[in-house]
């Protein structure tokens, strides 16, 4: 009969660990000594629906860390207590600890007691040393809990709770616990909880604590339906028979548990874990206290401290446990639902171009209005498509969001000043590129923070200003999204890379480079300038991952730098993993698809434009260079329709930095193809990045030009 | 028997399971019905490059990507012509990296049998095990020989060998760099 | 940033946030938002006191609830008066009570829902 609370402890760790990153984001605005009000505020309601929602779902480690957490940010609120560096420190910790604790209980593995047993004391003490002192702060009566009882703290945090004078015959028996969680059609049965609580405070001292999480806003309310539950706790000597019969009726319509009370009842607050969820209120049925603080409106609380109304335009819905931040005008939908849409977009897509190579196909009097039906599909699906695609994409700021905290801690580390830009925070990608891009990024930005920023001294003594810059830009261009990572450092640094590249025998010992091919450097295996190895860098990752993760997602990486100002990384990524823009090529009998994205121009050669270079095959000249030809139907094992170069057509492509020429039969079309994993049902095939489903439902095969390019290479070498 | 013990058989012991059959030359063969998903005439398939001979290459099955495994070539048997009666049986394959899809080509299907655990005999050991270890025994329906497919096994195996699955991709990379060299050389 | 003229008002009354939100609209006029209750608010009537609600719930000034005249009152009643006043607290609004000692106080309170109709606050 229990209700299965596992089932929303998903939503409540996700919905957690976002609200975790608000209150880090918030953390890092507030400006010490004259903090934001908007800003602590923002900061308590996160402590507390965390706090509500761990002790609604028993994880009471996490419950009474954040308990004391929430006392100091309310001594932090009220102005009592001012906000210090100390006290910023404090609370940053304390988000990360939130998040070990939630990721540990997620996992189902044991939480670092003795951490969060340190950071709560350190919490405590704070709270302790407050300058002015407010006799009514019950943190302080409880002293630095250390190893305290959850509900220790919070029987403390809210001593109003207590209604009405304890009685002496409720401290002795033991008591029920009655857990009451009506279905809705309860009212409608004719069943009234007025008069079953009625007749069970006729048994005995009743505490009520009624549980309105589930109570929809007014206008959404069904009146003929219940939507409230309720913990009830009788004290002293009842038996359960007679409890059972109050619920005689309501029998079906309602889960009902009685057990015996933990404890020996009291006339204090019911047991603590759900004392403190949100929307749960306690009140003693029988005391007559009409005029008793009715201090258990957590939520209110915050809301009706700030006056002017316009805070609370917004405000959070009561009903969501842990949706202290969400926004009321969004729902929350999984990616497989998603993705499952995605794949019938995908499918529509395709059969409509079927229909439509069909319907050009038919003659007679109905084939106009067939064919003029079939163009009013395909706009109708292009735009479902991109409604679908819509749906996927976020922006940026989810990622560079971890930037903030990042930077502040590592400048701290290294002695370093750094000033952190951020802009086209709200440029939105692809989910999937998003979760990839992370990655690269805090490289990128560990990278200008160790080696591109120098030390402040170091910065003057050059003129410029102490508090050196990283700048995370991101736009659009074109189909691409461009994320830009700069910094006003020193630069590359020549001679050294030259240094380290002499030394790794990456380049002769009197080998001249330019400049594209030194940054190229930087991006090989294992090279990496530190000169002491950091917990920052020299982890065994270096420009080389970075490099391969974007390349993986279908993007590249570029890097500008200028001695003494700085330097630039730009990384171009495609908007979406899940569809290509294409150049569809035809090879003897198979169609493969180019992505756009890695042509440069098509051409036709002339017989004398080729070479035979002895070792490196077949180059033609392409704008003053020399490019190698890559017949596509060799690396592929396919039969041509022809195999001399002037009677097909090369495609100059261009990957890692470096330009092929393709040689294919022909061109046939350019067009945006839905992307399919070849991998799920076979493997990877090397210069091979997917497959889609062509209009005649037929299956080509989409290139990965880089791929290829190392492919070719490998051949070449061999 | 004993060597040959699989999951599949255990399941299957004391009570009856079904059998797809189908015949591959001279051959009767069968898989775990369970495992079939469908059944579907012959279409053009797509070449996938440094693939195994016996996998044809790739076909469109309801939006998703399915490569086709040619059985004749998997058992060296004398390729026959594809034409519009050949029949591919797509199946479900679980390998170590989860399930997968896969089509086989086969001459034709021959029917759904009932098959009692106990009737299946094991295969003989023909030439080194690791060549027959796909082979789940013997059983005998309608005087005909027909011989029991552990399809993990059997397909499971090509998953190995299809190049370029994860474990050699760090040498690659390598390799890569090694040789960034003699391009950059190129377009100089 | 843009609210730092706002002030915080310190927690150093005893008083609870509910109890205070009331005091304070103890001085203003009311005159537009009132609405008294039926003698029967129970499940049948439940439908067209939701209405009356709705109507009420955006009502800037303070809203007066007059429970006078209730003589029965259910669950199904007090469940769309407590989502009313959440509801109008959310929005920052006011909401108080006259005439709540009869039927409709012990009730809520058997409900446990006293607190969250802000029945401390009733003016009398």
């Amino acid at each position: 009969m229990t209700v299965d609370l596992t089932q929303f402890h998903d939503a409540f760790f996700e919905e957690s660990f976002e609200a975790l990153d608000t209150m880090e984001a918030a953390l890092l605005k507030l400006d010490i000594g004259a903090p934001d009000s908007e800003l602590i505020n923002t900061i308590f309601r996160v402590a507390h629906s965390i706090k509500g929602g761990s002790a609604t779902f028993g994880f009471s480690e996490i419950a009474s860390f954040t308990h004391s957490l929430e006392t100091l940010l309310d001594e932090l609120r009220s102005g009592s207590m001012p906000v210090t560096v100390e006290v910023s420190d404090l609370l940053l910790k304390s988000v990360d600890v939130m998040r070990a604790m939630l990721r540990a209980v997620q996992s189902k593995q044991p939480i670092d007691a003795q951490r969060v047993s340190d950071l709560q004391f350190d919490l405590e003490v704070a709270i302790a040393r407050k300058s002015e002192p407010a006799p009514a702060a019950p943190g302080r009566a409880q002293g630095p809990a250390i190893g305290a009882s959850p509900g220790a703290p919070q029987s403390a945090g809210h001593p109003a709770t207590v209604a009405g004078p304890s009685s002496p015959a409720a401290a002795q028996a033991p008591g029920w616990q009655i857990r009451f969680r009506p279905f809705r059609e309860l009212l409608v049965r004719g069943n009234d909880p007025v008069r079953m609580l009625r007749e069970l405070a006729e048994l005995g001292e009743l505490q009520v604590r009624i549980d309105t999480q589930a109570l929809p806003p007014l206008t959404d309310i069904n009146p003929q339906d219940c939507h409230l539950s309720w913990t009830l706790e009788l004290p002293g000597e009842v038996a359960e028979e007679a409890i059972r019969q109050v619920f005689e009726w309501a029998e079906g319509d309602c889960d009902l548990i009685i057990e015996r009370a933990p404890s020996p009842a009291r006339a204090e607050p019911l047991p603590t874990p759900a004392s403190a969820a949100d929307g749960a209120m306690q009140t003693q049925a029988n005391a007559a206290a009409p005029d008793a603080p009715h201090d258990a409106l957590p939520e209110p609380a915050v809301l009706t401290q700030t006056p002017p109304p316009p805070a609370h335009a917004a405000p959070p819905r009561p009903e969501a446990t842990v949706s202290a931040l969400g926004d009321s005008g969004s729902i929350r939908v999984s990616v497989e639902k998603i993705d499952e849409l995605m794949n019938t977009v995908g499918e529509l897509v395709i059969t409509q171009a079927m229909l439509s190579q069909l319907g050009a196909q038919i003659e007679g009097t109905q084939a106009e209005r067939l064919r003029a039906g079939l163009a009013q599909l395909e706009r109708n699906m292009r735009e479902l498509q991109e409604s679908v695609m819509r749906v996927r994409m976020l922006p940026i700021s989810f990622v560079f969001s971890r930037f903030p905290r990042m930077v502040r801690d590592l400048a701290q580390r290294l002695g370093k000043q750094i000033e952190l830009k951020l802009t086209g925070e709200q440029t939105e990608l692809d989910k999937t590129v998003l979760e990839k891009i992370g990655d690269p990024l805090v490289h990128l930005v560990r990278n200008c923070i160790d080696h591109g920023i120098e030390s402040p001294e170091v910065r003057i003594a050059a003129g410029k200003p102490a508090a050196g810059t990283v700048h995370l830009d991101a736009s659009h261009r074109g189909g691409n999204i461009s994320v830009e990572v700069s910094d006003d450092g020193g630069g590359l640094d020549r001679t050294r890379i030259l240094a380290k590249a002499r030394a790794r025998a990456l380049i002769g010992a009197n080998e001249a480079l330019s400049d594209s091919e030194i940054h190229e450097l930087i991006f090989q295996p294992g090279f990496s300038t530190a000169e002491k190895t950091t917990d920052l860098s020299g982890r065994g990752v270096g420009m080389d991952v970075v490099r391969r993760n974007v390349k993986e997602l279908g993007g590249k990486v570029e890097l500008a730098s200028e001695p003494g100002r700085g330097s630039r990384f730009t990384i171009t990524l495609p908007l979406t993993l899940a569809i290509v823009d294409g150049q569809s090529v035809a090879v003897g009998s198979e169609t493969y698809i180019v992505p756009l994205i890695s042509i440069v121009e098509s051409m036709q050669l002339k017989p004398a434009g080729v070479t035979r270079l002895s070792g490196q095959g077949e180059v033609f000249s392409f704008r003053g260079d020399y490019l190698p030809i890559l017949r596509l139907h060799e690396l592929f094992g396919v039969e041509p329709n022809t195999r001399a170069l002037d009677e097909g057509l090369v495609v100059v492509a261009e990957g890692d930095g470096r330009r092929v020429g393709l040689f294919v039969d022909d061109l046939l079309g350019q067009q945006q193809v839905v992307i399919k994993s070849l991998e799920a049902n076979y493997g990877h095939i090397d210069g091979i990045s997917g497959a889609t489903i062509l209009g005649d439902g037929s299956v080509a095969l989409i290139l990965d030009v880089p791929g290829l390019i190392r492919v070719a290479s490998l051949r070449a070498a061999a | 028997m004993s060597t040959k013990t699989t999951s599949e058989q255990q399941q299957r012991a004391g009570d009856s399971s079904q059998v797809l059959t189908f015949v591959l030359g001279n051959e009767t063969y069968g898989v775990d019905i369970l495992r079939v998903q469908e059944i579907r005439g012959w279409s053009a398939v797509t070449k996938i490059p440094h693939a195994p001979a016996h996998v044809l290459g790739v076909l469109n099955l309801r939006g998703s990507i399915v490569p086709i495994v040619d059985l004749r070539m998997r058992f060296a048997l004398e390729r026959a012509e594809y034409t519009t009666v050949t029949v591919i049986i797509v199946m479900s394959v679980v390998t170590p990296s989860g399930s997968r899809d896969f089509g086989v080509v086969v001459d034709g299907v021959s029917d759904v049998v009932d098959v009692n655990s106990s009737e299946i005999k094991p295969a003989p050991e023909l030439g080194t095990r690791a060549a027959t270890d796909y082979l789940l025994g013997l059983v005998s329906i309608a005087e005909r020989m027909v011989v029991l497919l552990d399809i993990d096994r059997l397909i499971g195996r090509d998953l190995a060998v299809v190049p370029g699955t994860a474990d050699d991709s760090h040498d690659e990379h390598v390799a890569d760099g090694a040789s960034a060299g003699s391009l950059a050389a190129n377009a100089a | 940033m843009k609210s730092r003229t706002r002030s915080t008002p310190a927690r150093k009354s005893g008083r609870s946030p509910a109890a205070r939100a009331a005091s304070s609209a103890r001085g203003r006029p009311c005159k537009s938002g009132e609405l008294a209750l039926n003698a029967d608010c129970t499940l049948a009537e439940a439908e067209p006191l939701k209405s009356s609600l709705i109507g009420l719930l955006d009502e800037p000034q303070t809203v007066t609830l007059d429970a006078g005249g209730v003589q029965r009152i259910d669950t199904a009643a007090l469940q769309l008066l407590a989502a009313f006043v959440r509801d109008r607290r959310l929005l920052g609004r006011t909401t108080r009570w006259r005439g709540v000692r009869q039927t409709l106080e012990p009730a809520a309170r058997l409900l446990g829902m006293d607190g969250m109709l802000e029945l401390a606050g009733e003016s009398r």
